[in-house]
This record gives C-alpha cells, structure tokens and sequence, in this order.
C-alpha cells in the first residue's frame, strides 16, 4: 500500500510517526483523537496491543524486528483498525453476564464488522490489515487464539481457505449478513452462538494470556464497561502512568548581579463580565489579581546571552518583502506614477514627484503577548510529552521569544488561573520590550499550575496592557488545553461567551486575539471565542513549538 | 464600443448546489451588488460565469491583488502620439456599457481601493472617475459581484462593515458528496466510481482544517487529480502531483495525505 517513494520516507521511530498517524487517525476517523506512545507494561503475561481510551489511542513500540516501511505500516493499520471503533463501534457496553471467552469472540466479530464498514469506504485498508493478519508460522491447532486469528483471517480475506468446522461456521454466518453490517445487534448474535460452539468443544481460554491475535488491533477495552469486580484488569492498566521524570531545567541560570533587588508588586483590577443568559454585561465582576516582579537597579547586560540561549532555533521572523509605490527615491521607476507625471504635465498641472518603486520591508512592528492557561489540567504529565503540558507550553513560549529575539517585534510571557471571579490571578512574567534576565527565566521555570481558566477576565486584562503598546501590530495568543471554566460557574456555555465577547471587544480596538490548543475536543468551542481562522488545534503536542511559530509568523504579519 | 468580446457564448457547465441559481436571479433583477463567500476552489468563479451565460450579460472578471490601485479598477490617462488620452479600466466598461462585474478575493485589495465601489453600490449607482473629472451613470444592465473567502480573512484584509453592508451574499461551501460526485465526474469525463473515492478523500482531508491544514482539498485539485488519472496515469502519483503535494509543506502531514489516498485504492 506504500508507494515507492514514501518506502524510503518512512519514519524510522515510533517516535517520529506519531504526527503524521495522528493527522491520518484524524482524517480517517474525522474526529481529534491524540496518538500517544504507550510505555506502560501490561499487566498480564500477553503482549501489549494498542489502547484507546478517551480521545487517545496509545501505541505500543510493537515491530521490533521489522523494517522501517513495515513498521509504519504496521503503525497506519493499528490507526486505521482504531478508527474503525471510533466510527462504527459502540463504546463502553456493559459487560454483563458475558464470560471472558465470549467478550473475546464478540470483540473478534465487531474488529471484523467494522473493519468491514470501513473498507467500504477504503478499499485500499483491505490489503493494509491484510498484511498485518499472517497466521503464524507454527501451523493451526486447536488452540482459542489459533481458532480466532483464523476466523479474523477467513473475514477479511476472500480468498482464505480452513478446513475447520468453527472456522467456516463463523464465516458463512457473517457472510450471510454482509448486507447489513450496520446492525450492530445482529452479529453480536454471531458472535454469542459461536463463543457457545467453543464452550461445547471444550476449547480452554485463559484470559490472563490471550491478546487479540493480529497484532495491529487494539485491547478492545475500548468496546467494554467491566465492573468493579471482573479480575479483567485491562482497562486500568492505562491509568498506571510512570512516575514522571523531573524535567532537566530550561536553563542553567546565572547569577544575577550582586546589586539586583526585586519587589514584588500586587494590584487589583476590576472587569466586566458577558452574561450570555442575562444578555447583560455585568461591571466590575471580575477582580483580576496582577503580579509582576520589579526590578529595581539591574543592569541589562545580561540580557543578550539569556536570550540567546533560548535561541533553540534559527530565527523564523519573515522579512515581508513588498514593492513599495511612490516613493521619493527608489530603484525603479513607478509606470503608473512615471505615466501620470507626464499626463499632468501636459494637463499643465503639477506632478506628483514621487515616482519610484522601492523594495522594503514593510516597516511592520508587532507586539504579541504569549498568555499561558496555567490551571490545574496544564499540571497533567503526559507520556507523549514527557513532562506536564504546562512545561511544553512554557518551552514553546519561550521558543518563540528566542526567536523573536533577533527582531524588532516585542514579546511578552504572561500566565492566568482563576479560582473564582474575585480573584484571576494574572502574572507579568515578562513584559514586551522588557529585557530577560535569569530571574526571569526561573520565575516562568517554576511558576506552577493551579485552580480554573477564566479566559475572559484574562483576555481583557492582556488587551488593557496592549493597549498601552503603538506597535503596528498588537496581539494576545494563548496557549490553552482546555476549555474555559471556573468552580463558581454551572453553564459550560457561560464562560465560552463571555471569552468569545472579550476577543471581539479586543478585535474591535485592533487588537489581535488567536489560539493555540492542546485539548484535542477544542472544537466545539474554540472557534466560538477566536473565530475563524484564529485558532490551531495541536493534537500532536510535540507540534506545539511548530505551530505557535506559525501563528507567531502570522499574527506578527496581521495576517491572521 | 460594446462588450461582446467579453459575452460567454457556451454554456458554462454549472451543478446547483441548492437554491444559489434562483437566488442570484433575483438579486440581479434588483441589481443588487452581491457577495459570494467561500472556500477557495469551490465554484464560486464557475457560478458567476454561468449566472452570466443564463441571463446573456458580459461578464468582465478581475483578480484583485495587494498591489492594485484604484486606477487599475476604474482607469487612468495613457500618452499616445497626440498627447493623453484616457482608458476606462474593466469597473468603468461594466459600468458604462452594462455588464456584471466580477472581483475576484476583494479582500486581497487594499482599501482605500475598494472604496472606489461604494457609490455604485448604493442607490446613486454612479462611478465618479475623478482624474477625468468625470461621473459615470450606471447603465441598467450592470452588476456588481465579488467573491471573498472567509476562512483566509486577516485584520489587515477584512471587509468593512461600510463595504459589507452593501452587498447582498450567498454563502458557498465545498458540494455535497454526491454532487461533488457529479461535477468531477463531468469535468474531467471519469466514471462516478472514480469520482467518489477522489471525493472521499478531499472530505476526509477537510476534516484536518484547523488540525494541521489551513485548507482542505478544494473541488478544482479533485477535477486536476481526475484528469490525470483519466489520461492514464498512476492513481497515488495523480493525487500526489494535484492534490497532497501542493496542499502542504509539512512533511508529516504529506505522509498521512498520501496514506489517506491510498487507503481508496486497491492495487
Ligand atoms: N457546482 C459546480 N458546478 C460545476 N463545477 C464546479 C462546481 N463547483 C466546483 N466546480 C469545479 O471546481 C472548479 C473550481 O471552481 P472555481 O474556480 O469556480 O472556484 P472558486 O470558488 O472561484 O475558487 P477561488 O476562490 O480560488 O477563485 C471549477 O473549475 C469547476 O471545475
Ligand atoms: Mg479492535
């Protein structure tokens, strides 16, 4: 199924693949879903297979052995069965009275029912799952998984051949209803009446060592609900997350010199709030608690090398070249002005003398404001990431001001979380056009992650502060994993509005608001506050630095 | 001088999408300036010139651009042998000889050019070319209509409400898949078998707008992907050439694109 070329630009690593089976799972599947590797052990003697859980598929580094191209492969087929599931399978059913081997019978039928519904629409998935089905090379028996690995075969390949009983019982079963692959119910039944086969032939099954035969198809925990006592302990093994590894530092900071004092300064501000069910904007509701360091007699010298340590990448800053018309002085002539400077002439009027065309940089200056969501969920440690979202986002931010560093644009890194209207705590981290100093760095280093997202309050508290700023362009981007909420508020809708209210409020004054997002779920809401075009939904969090360069790049254009 | 030249004598083939045709219809009868929003290849260019084939008017189309000036729209004086002499840009021959004016992506225009359109978009339907000292009426046959697409809009380029209001707009989106079906398979002259899995895959990439793309695959790379594959060659390398290529820089998302495409053939 891989194309020549595409053979030799297979990703080498687990790793590596992730973005790009993350967009594929996405596509496919048309829905956000993350693809994370999975490190945890399972908890029985059966090898690992692939697990979704909510919204995230976890991948095993499985393919030891095998070569790069057929790893990927085998990586695309563990999406692609995923999304199967995710677009036909229903979720989490009550396991009931089901006894192991019959969970495992009707998982094997419903892998194959949706995989089926799926090659309908994709054809080309036949041979990918195919590929990915060999029986091994042991030769059949009797075994439980002998028998299921080759009904799974004897459903997707036409053309297999088995001389078991079982095996093409299951297969004419389900051929006979290939018409009617929606109807969930009805090949449960399948799978029901051939579980009791197995029962009456005495075949054994141990649960504790069986995985899905093909090795690409997930845990099928996906598929069930299992009560508190069943000792079906798949389903929690996701939850034993390792413990997270303490981060190396951002930086090796120096020592700041002996004479700096700092102070620290708290102030109050009072906002107004959008009360989408009132219809009314309630003043003065919100209470924004500001914190900011001052600096009181610290030279700057330290600044250029503090910043170019942050430079982890070259600068992304675009000179945006465009011809500048009517100039007084320039390397071409302007046609149409050159044109109308002879017309007045004749006309007897007087020329306009401005006449040339000069190449420039348009003389754009920019102001963003990097704003870090810094509430509770942001303390999450994801294994993808290996570390919190919050060191990500403080990674990413930090990124871009290195990259700022060697233009004229001004960046600041402020950070919120709220815990209730009277108090949005909103920090000053680092102010536009403020040099950064060691100080600095270590505050945003160790700044931690509590309570709720008030985004609004914070949005119009950034907006207030870039008001005061007269660069060309001036923009607040956030960087968010979630959506906004706060313990004193019951309407999910409630701060979704009054947030998409304060970015129309700062749109209006010519202030630009866009958004970056880690919360695969993000578009039910995100494009209500930012609007279109105003937002990234990251579902691959290694893509954060990437894309919130982009929207760096664009934003500090206007041309968001 | 009339505009003949600029009159469409075959049909220019068009597959409603809903109600647009009638909609438009109306609308020029009232010669009511109209808005055609829309994603980028999605038929709004198609539409006009069909609209302007079934109500047998001229259609004069004009791309906007950064760099374009007032001048470029409404005309400006040339010197000649005898002195200047003064063209009309394609605004004024629409208005004045009675046309449907097409501006395509206004929003790429700066403004201070776009402003040039609003007394003929008011009830005074004048054009006043200020150089020649001169008013144009509008002749009762013209009509005003630009397209823009709404998911690409900056601050910088973004219509404004003094424009906006002036216009009356129907809204595009990519067709339904079975008329999206139906318009490959006509353009490019494949079975509909083929069409609909091409289709398949540019619904699947839309879903990735926001998620990595900035645009999913419009309906024109679909009609450029069928004809190669039409003229006989390799389905990937067709899709790959028109339709993942040039959709995105980004190496990991060409990857899923062409795992996606691949998904929909059997080889
Ligand atoms: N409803 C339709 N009927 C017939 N052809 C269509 C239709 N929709 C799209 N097409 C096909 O899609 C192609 C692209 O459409 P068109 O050039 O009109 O796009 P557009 O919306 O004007 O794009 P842009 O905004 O980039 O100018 C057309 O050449 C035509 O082949
Ligand atoms: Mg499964």
């Amino acid at each position: 199924m891989l194309a020549e070329a595409d053979l030799r630009r297979c990703p080498p690593t687990l790793d590596l693949a992730i973005p790009s089976l993350t967009y594929f799972l996405d596509g496919i599947a048309e829905a956000g879903v993350q693809v994370q590797r999975c490190n945890v052990a399972s908890a029985s003697d059966a090898p690992q297979r692939p697990i979704i859980t909510e919204q995230v598929l976890l991948l095993p580094d499985q393919g030891v052995g095998l070569s790069d191209a057929q790893r990927y492969s085998l990586h695309l087929a563990s999406a692609a069965h995923v999304a199967a599931h995710l677009l036909f399978s229903p979720a989490r059913l009550p396991v009931g009275k089901l006894k192991p081997m019959g969970l495992a019978v009707i998982s094997a039928i419903e892998d194959a029912r949706s995989e089926q519904l799926l090659i309908r629409e994709h054809p080309g998935l036949r041979q990918l799952f195919l590929r990915h089905s060999a029986l091994p090379l042991s030769g059949p028996d009797l075994s439980f998984a002998s028998l299921v690995s080759r009904l799974n075969l004897a459903l997707l390949d036409d053309e297999y051949r088995d001389d078991n009983y079982w095996v093409n019982k299951g297969r004419d079963l389900f051929r006979a209803r290939l018409d009617a692959l929606d109807d969930y119910d009805s090949f449960r039944a399948i799978g029901s009446i051939l579980a009791n086969d197995l029962g009456q032939m005495r075949v054994r099954f141990n649960p504790q060592q069986y995985a899905v035969p093909q090795v690409y198809r997930d845990d099928n925990s996906y598929l069930w609900t299992f009560d508190q006592v069943s000792d079906q302990s798949v389903a929690e093994v996701r939850f034993q997350n390792p413990q997270p590894p303490s981060p190396p530092p951002l930086n090796e900071p120096d020592a700041l010199p002996e004479t700096a004092v700092t102070e620290e300064l708290v102030v109050r501000y009072d906002y107004p709030e959008w009360d989408a069910r009132l219809q009314m904007r309630r003043p003065d509701w919100c209470i924004v608690v500001e914190h900011r360091t001052v600096f009181v007699g610290v030279e700057n010298q330290k600044q250029k090398n503090a910043v170019s340590r942050l430079m982890m990448s070259p600068s992304q800053h675009l000179d945006r070249k465009r011809r500048m018309r009517r100039q007084w002085e320039g390397e071409d002539i302007d046609l149409n002005a050159a044109t109308e400077v002879l017309v007045d002439r004749r006309l007897g009027l007087a020329p306009d003398p401005r006449i040339f065309l000069r190449p420039g940089k348009a003389a754009r200056r920019a102001t963003i404001l990097l704003l870090l969501d810094m509430s509770q969920s942001s303390n999450d440690y994801r294994a993808d990431i290996g570390g919190t979202v919050l060191q990500l986002a403080k990674r990413a931010a930090l990124m871009s001001l290195g990259a700022a560093a060697g233009t004229e644009d001004r960046v600041a890194v402020h950070g919120f979380f709220s815990n209730t209207r009277e108090a949005v705590h909103y920090f000053r981290f680092l102010d536009p056009g403020q040099a950064c100093n060691d100080l600095i760095l270590r505050r945003i280093e160790t700044a931690e992650a509590k309570y709720s997202t008030r985004m609004g309050a914070a949005i119009r508290h950034a907006t207030a502060l870039l008001r005061k700023e007269e660069t060309d362009v001036r923009a607040v981007v956030l960087i968010s994993d979630g959506a906004p909420s706060d313990i004193d508020v019951f309407h999910a809708d409630y701060l979704i509005e009054d947030a998409a209210v304060a970015v129309r409020e700062a749109l209006r004054e010519g202030i630009d608001a866009a958004c970056v997002t880690l919360d695969p779920q993000a578009a039910s809401y995100v494009r209500r506050i930012f609007g279109n075009g105003r937002f990234s939904i990251v579902d691959n969090a290694m893509r954060l630095g990437t894309v919130l360069r982009h929207i760096y790049a664009r934003v500090s254009h206007g041309s968001i | 001088m009339n505009l003949d030249a600029y009159r469409l004598d075959v049909e220019p083939y068009y597959r409603p999408c809903g109600h647009e045709v009638v909609l438009f219809e109306q609308a020029h009868s009232h010669r009511l300036p109209l808005i055609l929003k829309g994603p980028t290849g999605c038929g709004k260019t198609r539409f006009v010139e069909h609209m302007a084939w079934r109500l047998r008017r001229p259609l004069i189309t004009v791309a906007c651009n950064e760099d374009m000036t007032a001048s470029d729209l409404v005309g400006r004086y040339l010197l000649d042998a005898d002195g200047t002499c003064w063209h009309d840009g394609p605004l004024t021959l629409a208005v004045r000889y009675g046309g449907i004016c097409y501006l395509d992506e206004i929003v790429e225009a700066r403004q201070d050019t776009t402003v040039v359109i609003h007394p003929l978009t008011d009830s005074r339907r004048i054009l006043p070319l200020d150089k020649k000292g001169e008013i144009v009426r509008a002749h009762p046959d013209f009509q005003l209509v630009v397209s823009y697409n709404p998911g690409y809009q900056s601050r910088s380029k973004d219509l404004k409400q003094s424009t906006r209001q002036r216009f009356a707009a129907l809204e595009f989106d990519y067709p339904e898949r079975e008329a999206e079906t139906e318009i490959i398979a006509h353009e490019a002259d494949v079975g509909r078998e083929l069409a609909d899995k091409l289709v398949g895959i540019a619904r699947k990439s839309r879903a990735l707008k926001d998620r990595g793309l900035d645009e999913g695959i419009s309906t024109r790379m679909l009609t450029y992907a069928a004809m190669l594959i039409r003229d006989g060659m390799p389905p990937l390398d067709s899709c790959a050439m028109t339709m993942t290529n040039p959709v995105t820089d980004d190496p990991d998302m060409v990857l899923a694109l062409r795992a996606i495409v691949e998904s929909y053939f059997t080889v």
